[in-house]
């Protein structure tokens, strides 16, 4: 296969990443927002216990003792996060099948530079 | 109560943000602060989560339709995380209140960004992506620091800007300069919102009652456009961002 056609199928491939992972994330979101409203019912006292401290860190609402709604949406959060980095992850590929050195290494630049922000910024 | 609010919020966001290119968490935000009065720097750092589900939803139908350049994307995309994390990191230093006044001077900006870009449109010659100069290339590259730096101070996709400096400077048609400035904004997002998650400053409560009306009203927003034939319903909508954006400098200033 050249490399035009590798590209051109990533291209295919790169549409259904995103077309699944927005479905996903936001499927994910409206889950965790029907459970919040309608099982939780915690939609009427949304902001009366907010702020104190730490209370937003989306990883302390998916071990803490909050809604499963809530804990949900955070998942939904994480999806929505994930998607793009699959995205690059999978074009730093392409690239490399088709003999893209400069898309790789660009493409690579990005995954490191969120690799940066994760764990050292 | 506040649920209603926030989906409301969500969808003026949507449709005001889609006629105008400044996207939804920009004109969301100011009114999230003037009704329920939340912390400005959460509504950012969920409002930066939000640009992320407008672009990757946006990018897949644009990439469907050949118009994202995913490869100049990546060029410019990289400086345009740096600014992000610049302006996340200045956002935490500065007062809240500076970042009022810098909201509501990005507000009114914006839409005098776009009017500049239709009136110079004509005398353009886009080149689809080819042939360009190394140098329009580094130019550009620079300039895109200072739109990921607004996207990450202000929690918005900055998309207005990206798209000015995709068309002026490396000539790419308008589509696919709006195209290409979506997918960009997914990984300028992605940068900040993780910055905004490890400070605590990302609410899950924010961002599930707001992304469903952001993309209801973006639709709306979307269909309107399609039937607008006169420039004047536009400028109404640009006067309401005006009063919002004087609104966060009064906001800022007493």
């Amino acid at each position: 296969m050249s490399g035009s056609e590798v590209l051109e199928r990533s291209k295919n491939a790169i549409y259904r990443i995103t077309l699944a992972g927005s479905a996903l994330a936001l499927g994910t979101l409206l889950l965790g927002l029907i459970i919040y409203v309608f099982i939780d019912q915690e939609a009427d006292s949304l902001f009366t216990e907010i702020y104190r401290g730490g209370e937003t860190h989306l990883l302390s609402i998916l071990k803490g003792q909050q809604s499963i709604g809530l804990k949900i949406a955070s998942i939904g959060v994480f999806i929505l996060l994930a998607t793009p980095i699959i995205v690059t992850m999978y074009s730093a590929i392409a690239y490399y099948m088709a003999k893209d050195t400069h898309g790789s290494i660009l493409a690579s630049l990005i995954l490191i530079a969120i690799l940066i922000v994760l764990l050292l910024v | 109560m506040d649920a209603i609010i926030l989906v409301g919020a969500g969808f003026i966001g949507g449709l005001l943000g889609s006629i105008t290119g400044l996207g939804g968490s920009a004109i969301m935000n100011p009114i999230i602060v003037a009704t329920l009065g939340l912390p400005i720097r959460v509504l950012i750092g969920s409002g930066i989560i939000a640009t992320v589900a407008t672009s990757i939803t946006s990018t897949s139908k644009y990439i469907r339709e050949g118009l994202t350049n995913v490869k100049i994307g990546f060029t410019i995309a990289l400086t345009a995380m740096l600014g992000s994390i610049i302006g996340v990191k200045t956002n935490l230093l500065i007062d809240p209140r500076i970042i009022f006044i810098i909201f509501g001077v990005v507000l009114i900006s914006a839409p005098i960004v776009g009017f500049i870009r239709e009136r110079r449109a004509s005398r353009t010659q886009a080149t689809a992506g080819k042939n360009i100069s190394s140098k329009n290339i580094y130019l550009a590259s620079i300039l895109m620091v200072s739109a990921g730096f607004i996207s990450g101070l202000l929690g918005i996709g900055a998309g207005a800007f990206n798209v000015l400096i995709m068309e002026y400077i490396l000539l790419l048609p308008l589509r696919m300069a709006t195209a290409t400035s979506t997918f960009i904004i997914g990984l300028t997002g992605v940068t900040g919102g993780i910055l905004y998650i490890k400070e605590g400053l990302v609410d899950p409560r924010i961002i599930m009652f707001t992304i469903p009306g952001i993309i209801l009203g973006s639709l709306t927003g979307s269909r309107i456009m399609v039937r607008l034939r006169g420039r004047t319903l536009r400028y109404i909508f640009t006067a309401l961002i005006w009063v919002l954006g004087i609104q966060m400098i009064m906001k800022g200033l007493y």
